[in-house]
């Protein structure tokens, strides 16, 4: 399918002359993330992030199944990661084609799926019904609608902020009876989630020696390579991503974190207030 | 007549939900516009004239790609229904012979489904293609309709009441003709019933039309400013 | 000759959704005078029977009492011949460069199509580099070609290799509004490398930045501007008031554009 036009000279050329006057196109500094909105709802568990003109939704669902046999009191965690057509004109192969499969979206996929389930922040053992019987499964849809750069910033925070609107049915186990009560007879529960990971991502130019937090698609295009961090706001480091780039000195990824984890922490605020916003406006349903 | 026969809060069984749109969401579409009808809501882009696949390349007429994705989960043999439904029912309105060798992809994607997905889905393409600025021979418009297990006629279902339908119905027509431009019907009915529906649809679709032209001369208003109306 | 559109009768410019009819009615004097109809059809326009019928949505203009065309707005840009592009070179092939203009199909530029070149004396230009040329071929059948000549002069007159500076992308109809306020058989193509001196005076944006800050554009009708400075923070602000202003209403340009000089003044003060 069509690819992206790379850019052309004179825009990297001036992209990296006013990156060394510590200047950016969009007049961030460096080490500022552009505009982040977030909306939540009308349904429960359902998020639409923007950063900048990126934009992505993700949607959480919830449905019973059997556990895994090596792990009977765990619920399961599945993501699905679709980078639909209409993001870019570079993804997708048209009409029955899955979305894209090429090799970035590929990397996107994996380092989201690490940042939410390796990082253990959704507690799976709560999502046990019945050990060796029932278990919750938990599936996050995320789709990636328009790609301005940085897709795994914003689809982590996507992610995290549907997780944690997101409340599954009550239910009362009695002996072998499972009963899963509707949300009109009973206030739904939200997700125990442990910690709250946020992606940070810098890209980096003029042979490492300069770094941009949140790069926009211009600067991930010129970039001489990429490192992606997923902390929280404890300043805990859950995983670095790395794939290939440009070599970086070990002082400079330490700097890097510094960075990542005060990020964390402003991104973390902006879900709580976005959380607190859309629980005003929800229904209260009275327990009787 | 009884308050009760809509499942919101609706009171006539020929009372469309209200629906609006609003248009240019997104930065890398061509055109893009998000439409509502009640709690159904779509998000539908378009792309094009663009660089087409080589074994979907027509010699003399631009290729209509449309992609549509449910809100969750992978796409099911009803996804390609719906595919089929609006690319057949556009590709007559698009005046593809302008740009031949390219592709038009039109991506529809529901974002809250609360019946009728197919006819909002068809809106928000076509009021896409006006914002992408591809050339039209006319707007086609959907609605949906359906008879309940008691013979009742309800226009622009809910979700909710679908599950009790004996048939539904979706008919688009255009702003040209009189005629309809393409139709779903399934389940079973008569003809009487069949032909009441296709009325009652022929007669709401005027609310929709009415919708395309304002939206469109809001947004040509606010582009050009004071001159757009001297 | 009159106009008579279906619910505004008599109105010469309104706004059209595709559909929309305009019976052609001829003036009573106007035909004594010149015998048959004639009209010239533009963009957004097809003729259907004796009607004239708009396919996409926008401003119905006429000039010179019988051109019609339709003013919208889009993104992707449909090549049409004469008009000056800016590009990106994707590719070397023999004879010519491809070149990427944001159209459906990439375009050609033969090495023969440049002031003073010959099979011996090619032009230099990499992959990647920009340049501003105009179609001398656009055809919906055929791949567009370009050329960095113009053919009335032979000289580049302003077209070929751009070096430094920075490209934004803009609607196709701001980009109109850059290089001619006019109608589309009216396109002036001096404004090659406008320099504040030669601006269109009609156009409001530039003419007030350049009362702060010297700088050189070259707009392609593909949605393109080419932005110089002496300074980065220059062409930024160049760049970021392009883009506010593209699609905002014509009351807030002025508070933009001074919105982005005050910032500027600011950076110029710390640094």
């Amino acid at each position: 399918m069509s690819k992206d036009v790379p850019p052309s000279i004179n825009e990297k050329a001036f992209l990296l002359s006013a990156l060394i006057s510590r200047q950016r196109l969009d007049s961030r500094s460096p080490h500022d993330i552009r505009t982040t909105r977030i909306l939540l709802g009308p349904q429960p568990g359902h998020a639409e992030v923007r950063l900048g003109k990126t934009r992505v939704t993700a949607n959480v669902s919830c449905e019973i199944v059997r556990p895994r046999a090596n792990a009977p009191t765990e619920g399961a965690l599945l993501f699905t990661t679709d980078f639909s057509p209409m993001a870019s004109p570079a993804f997708g192969d048209g009409p029955g084609g899955g979305g894209g499969s090429g090799g970035d979206e590929i990397l996107i996929a994996r380092v989201l799926e690490r940042a939410l389930r390796g990082s253990r922040a959704v507690d799976t053992e709560g999502l046990c019904i019945v050990a060796g019987e029932k278990v919750w499964q938990i599936k996050v849809d995320v789709r990636v609608i328009d790609h301005e750069g940085n897709i795994v910033d914003c689809a982590c925070i996507a992610a995290v902020a549907a997780l944690m609107h997101f409340k599954r049915p009550d239910v009362t186990v009695l002996g072998e009876d499972v009963t899963i009560h509707s949300t009109s007879e009973r206030n739904p529960i939200p997700l125990t989630l442990h910690h709250v990971p946020i992606c940070v991502t810098f890209a980096f130019f003029n042979q490492g020696m300069l770094q941009v937090v949140d790069p926009n698609l211009l600067e991930e295009q010129c970039a001489e390579g990429d490192m992606t961090f997923v902390v929280n706001r404890h300043g805990d480091v859950c995983t670095l991503s790395k794939a290939g780039g440009v070599a970086v000195e070990a002082g400079q990824v330490i700097h890097c974190a510094r960075i990542a984890a005060a990020k964390a922490e402003e991104v973390t605020d902006m879900i709580k207030a976005a959380l607190e916003k859309a629980a005003v406006k929800e229904p209260k349903v009275a327990i009787v | 007549m009884s308050a009760r026969i809509r499942s919101d809060q609706r009171k006539l069984p020929s009372e469309m939900r209200p629906f609006y749109c609003s248009s240019a969401l997104l930065s890398r579409s061509d055109g893009s516009v998000r439409f509502k009808s009640g709690d159904s809501s779509v998000l539908c882009s378009v792309f094009g004239p663009m660089e087409v696949k080589i074994r979907d390349e027509k010699l003399d007429k631009a290729t209509v790609e449309v992609v549509f994705k449910a809100a969750a989960g992978n796409s099911t043999t009803k996804e390609r229904l719906y595919e089929r439904v609006i690319r057949e029912t556009l590709e007559a309105s698009i005046l593809t012979a302008l740009h031949p060798r390219s592709a038009i992809r039109i991506t529809l994607q529901v974002l809250t489904d609360d019946g009728g997905i197919l006819s909002t889905a068809l809106n928000a393409a076509t009021l896409a293609l006006v914002d992408a600025g591809i050339a039209l021979r006319s707007l086609p418009a959907g609605v949906t309709c359906m008879i309940d297990q008691e013979g009742v006629l309800l226009l622009d279902p809910t979700i909710l009441e679908l599950e009790a339908a004996r048939s539904t119905h979706m008919f688009v027509f255009d702003n040209i003709s009189d005629g309809a431009l393409s139709n779903i019907s399934t389940g079973s009915f008569s003809m009487d019933e069949y032909t009441s529906c296709y009325d009652t649809c022929f007669s709401a679709v005027a609310a929709v039309q009415q919708l395309f032209r304002s939206s469109v001369e809001g947004k040509v208003r606010r582009e050009h400013g004071p001159e757009a109306d001297a | 000759m009159a106009l008579a559109g279906q619910s505004q009768p008599n109105a010469a410019r309104k706004i059209l959704i595709p559909g929309d009819r305009i019976p052609l009615v001829p003036d009573a004097a106007h035909q004594s005078k010149e015998g048959p109809l004639k009209v010239r059809v533009g963009p957004g326009l097809q003729q259907e029977q004796g009607d004239l019928v708009a396919v996409k949505a926008g401003v119905l203009k006429q000039a010179g009492g019988s051109k019609y065309w339709m003013d919208g707005s889009q993104k992707r840009y449909v090549p049409a011949a004469s008009d000056p592009v800016l590009g990106t070179v994707t590719a070397r092939q023999g004879e010519s460069f491809r070149v990427d203009i944001g159209s459906a199909h990439p375009a050609a530029l033969s090495i023969l199509a440049f002031e003073g070149a010959t099979r011996r004396n090619r032009p230099n230009l990499d992959v990647g580099s920009l340049v501003y040329c105009r179609l001398s071929v656009a055809n919906k059948d055929m791949e567009p070609e370009l050329e960095c000549v113009d053919p009335a002069t032979g000289k580049a007159g302003g077209y070929g290799e751009l070096k430094g500076g920075f490209v934004v992308k803009c609607s196709l109809r701001m980009a109109r509004g850059y290089v001619n306020a006019c109608s589309p058989w009216n396109r002036r193509l001096v404004l090659i490398t406008l320099n504040y001196s030669l601006l269109n005076p009609k156009n409001p944006i530039v003419t007030i930045l350049a009362e702060s800050i010297s700088f050189e554009l070259a707009v392609g009708l593909n949605g393109r501007v080419w932005i110089n400075a002496k300074s980065c923070a220059e062409v930024i602000a160049v760049a970021k008031v392009i883009q506010a202003c593209d699609g905002a209403a014509a009351s807030d340009i002025n508070k933009l554009i001074n919105h982005e000089l005050r910032r500027l003044e600011d950076a110029m003060d710390t640094s």
